[in-house]
């Protein structure tokens, strides 16, 4: 064999490998489960809005009226999804109830209740807090905070480790800016959160449970403090690269967005939210203007093809969520996905959509 | 700017950012002798290549940004990389110029860079 013929044949062979590396490395977009469960026509209605975008197990609880309609897409109502900042509608409830407790009231200052004398932070309101008009930023304004939470989340980790310490910290590092302004500001809820657990004389994940979940008896939403604390077969969800995402724990920032729920336990909650038997309902009242509405405690308002939408949304590493309420009409329409792509517009067309039932 | 926009804006940037040195790997290769100064310089080109390849894996979102876009600068990296490894005997192991030691260093960063990163992704979730 002669050297060219050598050198022809190495350069094959190493074309060959470099595809065959970038081959079996490929990214992979999953697409949306072809195992599915629960009530067919809601499936058939729900299957071509996940036709575009990165989707794999989806959870969909609609209620209307009396009826509950679940659509499962590679899960069942039992699947574990994270969801995100939907928990900070879970915060603004624990406030409406504690002010109709009298242990707070929208205007208490953050400073009367956590140490945080001296500092702007001191001076909001948990009203101010809960609606995102608080003039803080959304995220720890330190450095090393946003140095360190950015290469988590690109790394597919939990970018919010951090405890109540640290949270006080970086809120005493905060400036207002646009005070009475909407401003989003997950740094706000978790405030928030910390602040009614002091109140109550009790840590943020006992106050939510004490109040919230068992009261409506949603047994298996969790607050993971820990990795050890999650279920065995936890559901994985996956990043925007396509790898498994690393848990977001309940700590520090649960209050923003740390529960781990199921389509049951979130039936539950949308029916106790329609019904007005969650505790702290008052939270959903429109009560600021926001771009494109009103909010209340943390909950949206915004006129959607014509129907006043109650809504907030949420997404974390590996997991997306939408609750939707159609107060009015007592439907309600929950989406929970184990990927990032956002199901906001599955939510609003199952909900408002001329295909709704 | 949207969480999408943002996507594609990456994922643009480092396809491109990706695709020039392969590129330039397969042209200056395809051109003969006077392509490529030395081996040192194909292999840092090919190594820079290998590195950024794997930087476009773990840091584009390829659930938004096409991922059709991947295969596409693969086969053109698998396709310089057979062309640099054609080229090779045709070219001296060191050319004799003021370059020759950066060139060396170059692949060895480079490599450094290629076996670094793909151990850090290696190890990440």
């Amino acid at each position: 064999m002669s050297r060219r013929t050598l050198t022809v044949a190495a350069a094959c062979l190493v074309a060959a490998l470099v595809a065959a590396l970038g081959i079996a490395v490929a990214p992979r977009a999953p697409g949306l489960s072809a195992e599915e469960t629960g009530d067919p026509g809601l499936r058939d209605r729900a299957r071509p809005l996940f036709a575009d975008g990165t989707y794999n197990r989806v959870g969909i609880v609609e209620i209307d009226g009396d009826t509950t309609r679940h659509a499962h897409f590679g899960a069942d109502e039992g699947t574990d999804y994270e969801i995100g900042s939907v928990t900070k509608t879970m915060t603004a409830l624990l406030l409406a109830d504690a002010v109709e407790r009298g242990e707070v009231t929208e205007d208490t200052r953050l400073g009367d209740l956590l140490d945080l004398d001296g500092t702007p932070a001191a001076e909001v309101t948990l009203a101010e807090l809960a609606s995102h008009r608080s003039g803080l930023p959304r995220l720890s304004p330190r450095l090393r905070d946003m140095v360190s939470g950015t290469l988590e989340v690109y790394r597919g980790g939990d970018p919010y480790r951090v405890g109540p310490d640290t949270l006080l910290a970086q809120a005493a590092a905060a400036e207002l800016d646009g005070r009475g302004e909407s401003r989003y500001s997950n740094l706000g809820h978790a405030l928030l959160g910390l602040a009614l657990a002091r109140a109550a004389g009790t840590d943020y994940p006992s106050l939510l449970r004490e109040r919230l979940l068992d009261p409506l008896g949603m047994d298996t939403t969790l607050l993971p403090a820990t990795e050890d604390d999650l279920p065995e077969d936890a559901t994985a969800g996956l990043t925007g690269q396509g790898r498994t995402a690393a848990p977001w724990l309940a700590r520090a920032y649960a209050p923003a967005g740390g529960v781990r729920s199921t389509p049951a336990d979130m039936e539950h909650y949308a029916r106790a939210l329609l019904d007005g038997t969650a505790p702290g309902t008052a939270a959903l009242e429109p009560r600021w203007e926001a771009p494109g509405g009103c909010i209340g405690y943390a909950w949206m308002l915004t006129d959607t093809d014509g129907t006043d939408v109650t809504w907030h949304n949420g997404g974390t590493g590996g997991f997306s969520a939408m609750i939707a309420l159609d107060r009015e009409a007592g439907r309600a329409v929950v989406v929970l996905a184990d990927t990032t792509t956002g199901v906001e517009a599955q939510a609003l067309e199952l909900l408002t959509g001329e295909e709704a039932a | 700017m949207t969480t999408t926009a943002i996507a594609w804006t990456v994922g643009t940037v480092l396809a491109l950012i990706w695709a020039l040195p392969a590129g330039k790997l397969l042209l200056l290769s395809l051109r003969g002798p006077s392509g490529l100064a030395d081996r040192w310089d194909a292999l840092a080109r090919l190594f820079e290549t290998g590195f950024l390849m794997a930087v476009s894996l773990a840091v584009v979102v390829w659930t938004v940004f096409p991922v059709a876009v991947w295969y596409v600068l693969t086969a053109l990296t698998a396709a310089a990389a057979g062309a640099a490894v054609l080229r090779l005997p045709d070219l001296p192991a060191r050319a004799d110029d003021a370059k020759a030691s950066r060139r060396r260093l170059s692949a060895l960063g480079n490599l450094a860079l290629l076996a670094g990163f793909t151990a850090l992704i290696a190890v990440v979730p």
